[in-house]
């Protein structure tokens, strides 16, 4: 897949499993930070968004200090994925 | 003015995985043995976390024969504990003057599970569906006033985790009422799949069996157990020359409104409830030896409490013992409190503290007195008991031994309690204030519905309906009283909790696996949630509890509400109950639970309720006065409408009928409202559950526009009646003292 159609797919995901029907792909940006002040998300969405990317992408985010390295941003995630699909 | 009753405790009874009987647990206890095991209840297999404490149960052995389909474990549990109660307190079943408050979380769900989660393939007469009759959270309530009876009330309430200890707080509230001659205070949770997966879900299990305060902490550990308290105004107790194991001298319930699975990181608010615990014994933070803590073992819940406790003792933490339970015991959700409570008051009765088991290395960031391995002999004076729980309700109770005097201050003065704002949600859309006697006129087409429920997208994305309703109804009612939400609580019915949500999560798990259940909807399932959701989105910080029972599920709110208020806990609170559409409830539960199935509605009905100098104070109006609210159980019906004032002139007065079908004419012939004016509430308002609570909202409306002075509101659900008289408030208010 495209790196810019997998960023769009995990916005659309981001949108329908954390309940941020309020929000449409357009608003998040690729960069913008997930947690803390960016789309306000916390702890109980990172471990709905680890569920979510596992069961629709087939990969498992580690626990702890890395998930949220990788959960900085779309693009964060994006990049994880595309590892993955390479290892 | 005047001190009220003392409460003794003159009996406790328990099952836990540590044993059948309070005593046997706290001998286990003490012993440090520990009752988390491999899980054997259901296929916990393919989790992180495979372990709990569960007990060996043979529901059989203690459930009435031809009913054997139709208790759940929780019921069961319940019976054992209630009983060893009033045998330890030597009343016989049957005895009089009885009430019982229950608390819990998971009622029959572990039975409900496997019917709910293939429910397409399930017929409805199919014998399996019967399991549910178990279902709502009032079921075990009910079944304990069966076998135990003839009771006077029953409460059931839901704050989560801290969900018995609340319970016990109602029975305390009763007694220092002079309500109540004798409680049955406590709890029941059995295990059930739905909990033990979403707790792993939320990775808040630890794998081994947990460790509180421990630096290696890493969650904590499910349980099972019932437990109650048997509480008795100290006159009655030494009436019958009862043993007294020690006295509850004082308790507080309030809310975070914080976050629904977070606790509040700096330990306020439970500081709060310890400070508060504290001041209605009459005791210093100087005078407390023992504190039994909520220590789930989680990194956040562990961290969270010390820093409460390390506010309200300070340097007094070098001297006082603090020890968890669940370390061995297991965390027992709705049952923990009581649970807790029961072992604290053993723990003064018999000079013994229980230890923490499980901790091994403890955590040098939360530097307390531990009791490590076994118990030790200790004569605590003064011991607190703390629960906190999911969407953020704690509960502090303060125990005292037996020899000691009372200390506690004089009662707040009894002063009249009066509805200052309402709202509606139903076939007339939102309506505040007067408008909702809108419901009452024949003339008044009502068809706009409730529609989508504006709230803000962000902090409500994760709202169900349910949560959406009570979030708004609160909202309203509180504008319609021009209250604002700082130190108000909120007691919200539901008769049912959120049937469709959950079984969402049990079908994705059957078709999923464990692994994929959904950690982010879990929080929501409790009976609580929509409370706790709508306390936190508009802010409420004081008592936020959620009560169950069926068709009066408002009722049992409003009276819930009226005792906290009389007590003067709080000074103003939003009491309802919001019942919207759910396809579950409306295709099995009700007809099942109530028996009716045609034509069902939705709706909500939500009350500002307020002590009088309170609303003076703030310069609020009055819509009504609440002249008296009472519940009756078996047969006292009559008794009860027998009992209030006669109406006024029979145009200026009026019945409202809030429970669908209910004709209330049979009880109403020969009194001295047979001939008043009867409004059957869910003719204009639906057929639902909560048509009792918009009963109420409409009576405080017609008084509160003039349109009448007097309102007997009527509701019933099987085997009791709740009868509520509301007046017009007085003309020439009395100014503060």
């Amino acid at each position: 897949m495209e790196l810019a159609a997998l960023k769009q797919d995990i916005k659309r995901l981001l949108i329908e499993e954390l309940d941020l029907k309020h929000l449409s792909a357009e608003d998040i940006a690729d960069d913008a930070p997930l947690f803390g002040d960016g789309l306000g998300l916390d702890s109980l969405d990172a471990l709905q968004l680890a569920m979510a990317l596992e069961e629709r992408f087939g990969v498992a985010i580690p626990a702890g200090d890395e998930a949220r390295a990788i959960f900085a941003s779309v693009a964060s995630i994006a990049a994880h994925l595309e590892a993955a699909r390479q290892a | 003015m005047s001190r009220p009753e003392r409460i003794a405790i003159t009996g406790v009874g328990a099952i836990s995985a540590l044993g059948q009987g309070a005593r046997a647990s706290w001998r286990a206890l003490l012993e440090g043995r520990r009752g988390i095991r491999p899980v054997r209840l259901f296929d916990a297999g393919g989790q992180h976390c495979s372990v709990a404490a569960e007990i060996d149960l043979r529901l059989e052995d203690v459930v009435p024969a031809a009913e054997r389909q139709e208790w759940s474990r929780s019921d069961g549990l319940a019976l054992i504990a209630a009983r060893e109660a009033l045998a330890d307190a030597r009343l016989a079943a049957g005895a009089a003057g009885l009430s019982i408050a229950i608390g819990g979380t998971t009622g029959g769900m572990f039975e409900a599970e496997a019917v709910l989660s293939t429910l397409e393939q399930t017929p409805a007469e199919d014998r399996a569906v019967q399991r549910l009759l178990s279902y709502p959270l009032s079921t075990t309530g009910e079944r304990l006033a069966r076998v135990l009876g003839p009771v006077e009330r029953v409460a059931t309430v839901c704050s989560a985790c801290s969900s018995s200890a609340s319970a016990i707080g109602q029975g305390a509230a009763w007694i220092e009422q002079g309500r109540a001659r004798a409680v049955l205070a406590g709890g029941t949770d059995g295990l059930c799949s739905l909990t033990f997966t979403g707790f792993n879900a939320l990775g808040a299990l630890d794998a081994a069996p947990c460790r509180p305060f421990d630096a290696e902490r890493a969650g904590l550990s499910l349980g099972e157990a019932a437990a109650f308290l048997l509480l008795e105004p100290e006159s009655a107790a030494r009436a019958r020359g009862a043993r007294v194991y020690g006295w509850l001298s004082g308790w507080a319930i309030a809310a975070e409104a914080h976050h629904i699975t977070h606790p509040e990181p700096t330990g306020e608010t439970a500081a709060r409830l310890l400070h508060a615990a504290l001041g209605r014994a009459g005791r210093t933070p100087g005078e407390v030896d023992y504190v039994n803590a909520h220590g789930t073992a989680t990194r956040h819940n562990d961290a969270m409490e010390w820093r409460a406790l390390d506010r309200v003792f300070g340097a007094e933490l070098e001297r006082l013992f603090v020890s968890s339970c669940k370390g061995q015991l297991g965390h027992t959700l709705g049952a923990a409190g009581a649970l807790e409570a029961v072992m604290t008051v053993l723990a003064l009765d018999q000079a013994m503290l229980p230890p923490t088991g499980g901790l091994t290395t403890p955590d040098p960031a939360l530097p307390l007195r531990h009791v490590r391995g076994e118990g030790l002999a200790f004569g605590a004076n003064v011991a607190l008991s703390s629960s906190f729980g999911f969407g953020g309700t704690g509960c502090v109770l303060c125990f005292e031994k037996a020899s000691l005097a009372d200390r506690r201050p004089e009662a707040a003065p009894r002063e009249p309690l009066v509805i200052t704002g309402a709202c509606c949600l139903g076939p007339g859309g939102v309506l505040e204030g007067v408008d909702c006697a809108r419901h009452a006129l024949p003339d008044e087409t009502l068809d706009a519905g409730v529609g989508e429920v504006e709230l803000d997208a962000a902090r409500s994305r994760r709202f169900d309906r349910a949560a959406r309703w009570v979030a708004l109804g609160a909202e309203r009612a509180l504008a319609s009283a021009s209250l604002g939400p700082a130190d108000v609580g909120l007691i919200a019915g539901s008769a049912y909790g959120n049937v469709e949500r959950s079984v969402e999560f049990l079908r994705r798990v059957a078709s999923r696996g464990p692994r994929f259940a959904n950690p982010a909807e879990f929080p929501h399932l409790v009976p609580s949630a929509a409370a706790g959701n709508a306390s936190i989105y508009l802010g409420l910080s004081g008592p936020v509890l959620t009560v169950s029972d069926l068709q009066t599920s408002g009722e049992q709110a409003f009276g819930v509400a009226l005792d906290l208020l009389s007590l003067g806990l709080t000074s103003a609170l939003v009491a309802g109950s919001a019942e919207p559409s759910d396809s579950v409830v409306a295709q099995v539960l009700a007809p099942l639970c109530t028996g009716r199935s045609e034509g069902r509605g939705e709706g909500a009905g939500f009350l500002v309720i307020e002590r009088r100098q309170h609303v003076h104070g703030r310069g609020g109006r009055e819509l009504a006065e609440v002249l008296r609210h009472e519940q009756a159980w078996s047969g006292g019906a009559e008794r009860l409408i027998a009992e209030g004032s006669a109406p006024a002139a029979a145009e200026r007065a009026r019945v409202l009928v809030g429970t669908p079908g209910f004709d209330a004419g049979a009880l109403l012939a020969g009194t001295r409202w047979a001939d008043v004016p009867r409004l059957e509430v869910s003719e204009r308002v639906g057929q639902h559950e909560a048509a009792g609570a918009m009963a109420l909202c409409i009576a405080a409306a017609l008084i509160g526009s003039g349109q009448i002075d007097h309102a007997l509101v009527i509701g019933r659900s099987p085997g009791r009646i709740y009868v509520t008289e509301l007046g017009a408030p007085a003309r020439d208010p009395v100014s503060a003292p």
